[in-house]
């Protein structure tokens, strides 16, 4: 049947007069985090697990003992038992060493009381990969790297290498690790002596190299960059530096430019990017997810997120929200974040975007969720409330009355960045008694000649400063400054010239524009230029009270916002604690909790003296 | 129940309760309660201020027996009739508020700030101003409301202080105004002026606990009630009694009179800003409460479709008086029903959740 303009009609009026809710899912708000979000560490494991487990682990060994029987029958039946001594000799010392880490009360003692990084090695190669695993919470996080090899020499033994992509030299591993274990030493007797010892000696040429037996080192290791290596048979393993991640020398951030702080920025690669953070936070509690995104040309993105503080309902519903994404190709973050956010048709920004791993590194540790798109220097971070835009990336590392002072002339330079024009337009036409009759006559008097209607050069120059703005950033290199500064020199002055606008205008156009590079995010300030221009028509019409309504309606408009589920003008409204970082910051040290909004599995972030010398000074003064 | 709103807090709470309660002293109210009560006029926020917190908490001590909304609750206690008719009544009264403030507001802002423009422009611009409101849920609304109290409040203390040069001190006295005995007796009758209060009642399952709403009442009703004393002790010490009963909007009075240098000479503007934001938001609220009942009542499944309509009516109705002074005295009029929302139905719920109560105890103890 054709859709005429009868039917939409019908159609129109049978909605309106029998109308129903439309059936959307509810809206995500995050909530407070549930009882099995809190990190899993062993003290927390129920019984039963604790007891499978160790359940787990015998008949793991049972199997391996299965295995070598099996092997030995056919070793003895082939009478080759010269040929395979050695590796039976290993086979035997390791399955007797298993055993002994076996004896009930070294396993009870193993599974119940520490966490798996405080475990010591086992002489197991599948239980050690098996810790490496839970430690690292594989396979969740992608760029955790397990190499399987086996090693030449004889017998050749089988080993596994861990290491972070993105933080270890891949030539210096493939050279001077991978390389003469698997490929030089065909000859060696491998069953003399201390096996790691020997290796250290006589096989690896690397000049960083220290042997460990717990997983706590490892893990530290690895996390700087290193790579582990761990062997079968033996409860030692290696650990040789290679952390070559990349910094300050790829490039310094262009946009978020800082005094202090980090200089390091983001790069297009993927793994060098992720690399930057985990330098930043040596933890394995930081999870790199990596999500294919794209059906055409599959990308990788990056969910990154400290998994003991982050909500996991947050992290689910992130995951969720681009793994749900359908669109053959994704080439920027700002496209994926359009995507995955609340309210994509409003200007306002819902997630942070900065090149600065530094900016990441201090979100990931409040709670949030970092999001990198491969072959993109810019990471978009959520949930963001409205305040988190006129926070800058150096604003830690300077005091805080300093950094108040900034912040307040920040937010400022955004009320008069919005507010000036529209102002000037309210009282010229409906409310001239507001201003000194001074000031009345001089603006009169600089309007004398001015033939068009203030409302009309208003937006004449607003316009034109656009223009400039545009064209600076288009045109390449130091052009685009001149261009700027010439435009607006001689724009603006032939246009009082000519009596197009009178000299008020191009004051009150100039601090605007002046205002809104205050801003310290860019989307956040493109949004309050097109705010300003709305603004504009309000005040022109209805005067202070269109105004006022105008106000009224973006207040409304920040309070119904989320971003991922977050109220936008948190803490303030909904009321939430709101700790020393909103519109003021307070002294590092007393930032003890995190931000409340967030509902974080770890609400606190240091003690209530986080600065213990002072304790103990005062300790020490106090005694004769 | 797709029109259950969301979630609201003791903030939000305090905002409803300040935007409900606030009116009545940017109105022409003061001048009408100077009148009739003299130089003691400041005790009487005080004196209502505390019936309307007290019956509250007879509210919220029945809502804690029988959890539920102001017509779910009279539905336990007296059946679907009664609830229907409480429920009717509120309807009345919160549309009632909404069309006499829209029609007040824009009235009073062609007198302070755009003589020039058409009545019915003012009155539907205050209209669409809250109708949008009204779409986004009372959770924003109540939050809104919060973010611009701190606003409101600095800039009516703002505008008190800055007249402090014309503070007369003598005009407080002599204190007892009219006397004691005839400021409490208005003042009980006065607190029916502050029906719209009834609001958190109507959205009692909204907030957390019936301890939210307490709390809300406190500081919300309590805090209205201080600044709104503070406002007649200055409204009295600028333009002293007699002078004071002839001024049509005290406020915007004090605003005017205000000269801080030469350079500061009209402050006015600020006056514009806080009436339409308050103006906006109070119709907002009211709207939305009276919606909100009708779809309580008749089992709507949402309020969204009845927002045009129910503002198409207020605004209809908002043209309806020929002048300002008519609408003030059908107001003083109709104002006098509003005890009976105030005070009277939440004595009532409360006495009868008392009996009820004690029935079930009865029973209970029986078996």
């Amino acid at each position: 049947m054709v859709d005429n303009i009868f039917f939409m009609l019908y159609r129109s009026v049978k909605n309106i007069l029998g109308y129903q809710p439309p059936s959307v899912p509810p809206p995500f708000v995050l909530d407070e985090h549930r009882p099995y979000d809190s990190p899993k560490v062993a003290n927390q494991q129920p019984d039963k697990e604790k007891a499978l487990e160790a359940f787990s682990s015998l008949l793991r060994y049972a199997h391996r003992l299965e295995g070598f029987i099996d092997k030995l029958a056919t070793v003895l039946r082939s009478k080759t038992w010269d040929k395979e001594a050695a590796e039976i000799k290993l086979e035997i010392t390791a399955l007797d060493k298993q055993l002994s880490q076996l004896t009930p009360v070294l396993l009870r003692y193993d599974q119940s009381i520490t966490a798996p990084k405080v475990q010591r090695l086992s002489t197991s190669i599948e239980e050690n990969r098996r810790t490496v695993e839970t430690i690292y919470q594989l396979p969740r996080n992608n760029d955790i790297m397990l190499r399987d090899f086996s090693i030449a020499g004889n017998p050749r033994v089988k080993a596994f290498a861990v290491f972070i992509e993105g933080m270890v030299d891949s030539k210096l591993l493939d050279n001077s690790v991978l390389q003469p274990l698997m490929l030089f030493n065909y000859s060696r007797e491998l069953y003399e002596g201390n096996f790691t010892e020997q290796i250290v000696r006589e096989c690896l040429p690397s000049n960083q190299i220290k042997r460990s037996d717990t997983f706590a080192s490892i893990e530290t290791a690895v996390n700087s960059g290193s790579t582990a290596i761990i062997f079968d048979g033996i409860d030692e393993a290696i650990i040789v530096g290679t952390g070559a991640w990349e910094h300050r020398g790829v490039e310094r951030s262009q946009i978020e430019q800082s005094v202090q702080g980090s200089q390091a920025a983001f790069s297009e690669n993927f793994r060098i990017n992720t690399g930057l953070v985990r330098s930043m936070l040596r933890t394995s509690d930081l999870i790199i997810e990596t999500i294919k995104v794209g059906t055409r040309s599959q990308i990788n993105c990056a969910l990154m997120y400290i998994d003991s503080i982050a909500n996991t309902t947050l992290v689910d519903e992130v995951r969720r929200r681009i793994q749900g994404i359908a669109t053959d190709y994704l080439g920027d973050t700002g496209e994926l974040i359009q995507f995955i956010e609340d309210h994509p048709s409003i200007p306002f920004p819902q997630s942070l975007s900065t090149e600065r791993p530094d900016r990441v590194a201090g979100h990931l540790v409040e709670g949030r969720i970092a999001i990198l798109l491969e072959g993109n220097p810019f990471v978009h971070i959520v949930p963001v409330s409205f305040f988190s835009f006129f926070h800058s990336a150096e604003d830690f590392s300077h005091k805080p009355t300093v950094v108040n002072f900034m912040r307040i002339l920040r937010l400022l330079g955004a009320f008069v960045s919005i507010i000036l024009p529209s102002i000037y337009i309210a009282i010229s036409y409906f409310h001239q008694d507001a201003l000194p009759t001074e000031l009345l006559l001089a603006i009169a008097g600089s309007r004398e000649n001015v033939t068009f209607p203030a409302w009309f050069e208003i937006v004449l120059m607003e316009f034109s400063f656009e223009l400039i703005r545009e064209a600076g950033i288009r045109v390449p290199g130091f052009l685009g400054s001149s261009i700027g500064i010439v435009g607006a020199l001689i724009l603006g002055q032939a246009a009082v010239y000519a009596n197009i606008v009178s000299p008020i205008i191009v004051i009150i156009v100039a601090s605007t524009g002046l205002a809104s590079f205050c801003i310290p995010d860019y989307r956040m300030a493109s949004a309050i230029r097109l705010l300003r221009f709305i603004l504009l028509a309000f005040a022109a019409t209805f005067g202070l009270v269109g105004l006022a309504t105008a106000f009224l309606w973006i207040a409304v408009l920040f309070c119904q916002m989320k971003s991922f589920g977050v109220p936008y003008m948190t803490p303030v409204v909904p009321k939430t604690i709101a700790g020393y970082d909103v519109v003021l910051r307070g002294p590092i040290f007393q930032q003890d909790t995190r931000p409340d909004a967030l509902n974080v599995k770890d609400q606190r972030r240091q003690p209530n003296i986080s600065r213990t010398w002072k304790k103990i000074n005062q300790g020490k003064s106090d005694k004769p | 129940m797709k029109y259950q709103p969301g979630r609201m807090g003791t903030a939000e709470g305090i905002g409803l309760a300040v935007i409900m309660t606030i009116n009545s002293v940017l109105m022409s109210s003061p001048s009408f309660i100077l009148e009739k009560m003299g130089s003691l006029a400041w005790a009487v926020p005080f004196i209502s201020g505390t019936i309307i917190i007290s019956s509250l908490f007879l509210l919220a001590h029945v809502f804690n027996r029988f959890p539920g909304d102001l017509v779910s609750t009279t539905e336990q206690l007296f059946g679907k009739v009664a609830a229907r008719v409480i429920g009717v009544y509120y309807i009345f009264a919160f549309f009632f508020q909404a069309f006499s403030l829209t029609r007040e507001y824009s009235e009073n802002t062609l007198l302070i700030a755009l003589p020039y423009i058409d009545l019915d422009t003012a009155i539907l611009w205050y209209g669409l101003g809250a109708a949008v409101i009204v779409y986004t849920g009372i959770e924003t609304i109540a939050r809104v409301i919060y973010l611009a109290l701190p606003f409101i409040v600095s800039l009516i203390l703002i505008l008190l202080f800055t007249s402090y040069s014309l503070w007369e001190v003598n005009y407080l006295f002599p204190w007892q105004g009219y006397g004691l005995n005839q400021v409490a007796e208005n003042s009980v009758g006065l607190s029916g002026m502050n029906v719209g209060i009834i609001i958190l009642a109507v959205l009692a399952p909204s907030f957390q606990t019936a301890r939210t709403l307490k709390a809300a009442a406190v500081f919300g009703v309590g805090g209205a009630s201080i600044l709104h004393s503070f406002i007649f002790v200055v409204f009295i010490m600028v333009f002293g009694l007699k002078v004071g009963t002839e001024k049509i909007l005290p406020l915007y009075e004090i605003a005017r009179v205000a000269y801080l240098n030469r350079y500061v000479q009209h402050i006015e503007s600020l006056f514009i800003v806080i009436w339409v934001i308050v103006g906006i938001l109070s119709i907002t609220a009211c709207l939305f409460a009276g919606i909100f009942l009708l779809s309580r009542l008749a089992n709507f499944s949402t309020i969204r479709p009845l927002i045009p309509a129910a503002t198409f009516i207020i605004v209809e109705f908002s043209l309806l008086p020929p002048d300002l002074t008519a609408l003030i005295k059908l107001a003083s009029k109709i104002y006098l029903s509003g005890f009976l929302g105030a005070v009277i139905f939440p004595i009532i719920l409360f006495i009868a959740a008392i009996i009820k109560d004690r029935r079930k105890k009865a029973c209970t103890y029986d078996q």
